[in-house]
């Protein structure tokens, strides 16, 4: 199925589309939303929401663009509203996060690794997520996605210097962010 | 390898591949032996390996079950009486505040004009009775101007 006879399908509201653009990009919109969300729940819910809004909103696909791209497109914006919308909520998340780490350290037959582990994880995640919105986005996209910069310049409808300028910029405020963690 | 060099091949890397063999080596060499760029491998490039755990490379076979059953209570979804009233309670407080304001900021510009005292059906006598008032003053006027020349004359 072309992009152009996916749209239409859409618009048309054709099951089998909604079916075959599920299918095909599942994998590609929770893994996004899992870059900026860091977490397995919340990465559920707002792939449902962003293939929702593409099947609900298809008709404002423009078909310049990739029906990938526009999938990165909402995912991206999804993901970075739940934040905004859910940052309350998260802090005590966290607080419930490191109580109950700490009671896996002091559990006797508890292993140190995955908690180590979690906790590295935690740093970069913060570090990352303290990054300004389009450094974070240009970085979460090449970084954890692995797009390419000419892709990432075409989901951020930017030239590519600036996702140049974006990803370095990126690069030296985390290592700026992660130095407390790491310099001795 | 010199550890601006190794912070960059930690920093350009991504989770999912390290440059080649060789490079990589010569990273692993420098791990051993320096602590700092150790930690920085640890934090960073651990982390990064951490964070792209939960990435998935298998599908969901009943997602779009899940979605068409999302779609379909959402477009049945009964009106919310709740929050229809919750909504008019709000904006009905609103709107009474924002006439009190209205009549308290008026009250205050125009604090204890005139007019305040008068009712409607008053007004249009008061009137009559501040020009009778004003007719009078004139009358009053004309009289002694007309006596003071008299008396002027006489003088003369």
């Amino acid at each position: 199925m072309t992009d152009t006879e996916l749209i239409q399908g859409l618009i048309d509201g054709d099951q089998r589309a909604g079916r075959f653009l599920v299918d095909e990009y599942q994998i590609m919109v929770y893994n996004t939303c899992y870059s900026f969300l860091h977490n397995v729940h919340n990465a559920e819910d707002v792939t449902q929401d962003v293939f929702i809004e593409a099947i609900k909103h298809a008709s404002r696909f423009r078909a310049e663009a990739k029906v990938s791209t526009w999938l990165y497109r909402i995912a991206i914006n999804r993901s970075l509203n739940y934040i905004r919308n859910n940052r309350k909520r998260w802090f005590w998340q966290e607080i419930d996060e490191f109580f109950d780490s700490g009671k896996a350290v002091n559990e006797p037959m508890a292993e140190i690794d995955p908690v180590e582990r979690s906790e590295q994880k935690n740093i970069i995640a913060r570090a990352i997520d303290a990054l300004p919105k389009n450094q974070r986005i240009a970085f979460s996209l090449n970084k954890l996605e692995d797009l390419s910069y000419a892709e990432v310049a075409e989901v951020m409808e930017l030239k590519l210097p600036a996702v140049e300028s974006l990803l370095h910029r990126a690069k030296m405020n985390l290592q700026k962010k992660l130095k407390a963690y790491y310099e001795i | 390898m010199n550890c601006r060099e190794c912070e960059n091949i930690i920093f350009e890397a991504s989770a999912a591949q390290l440059v080649s063999t060789e490079v990589k080596n010569r990273l692993e060499q420098h791990l051993s032996l320096c602590s700092h760029c150790r930690q920085l491998y640890i934090v960073y490039a651990e982390g990064m390996e951490q964070l792209s755990g939960g990435r998935r490379s298998e599908g969901d076979d009943g997602l779009y079950a899940k979605i068409a059953a999302q779609m379909q209570a959402t477009q049945h979804e009964p009106v919310n009486v709740r929050k229809i009233i919750r909504l008019s309670t709000a904006f009905s407080g609103a709107a009474a505040a924002v006439i009190v304001g209205i009549f308290i900021g008026n009250q205050l510009i125009n604090p204890l004009s005139e007019s305040a005292f008068y009712l409607r059906s008053e007004v249009s006598s008061a009137v009559a009775y501040a020009s009778d008032d004003l007719y009078q003053e004139d009358a009053f006027l004309l009289s002694l101007e007309s006596y003071l020349s008299e008396t002027e004359k006489v003088s003369e």
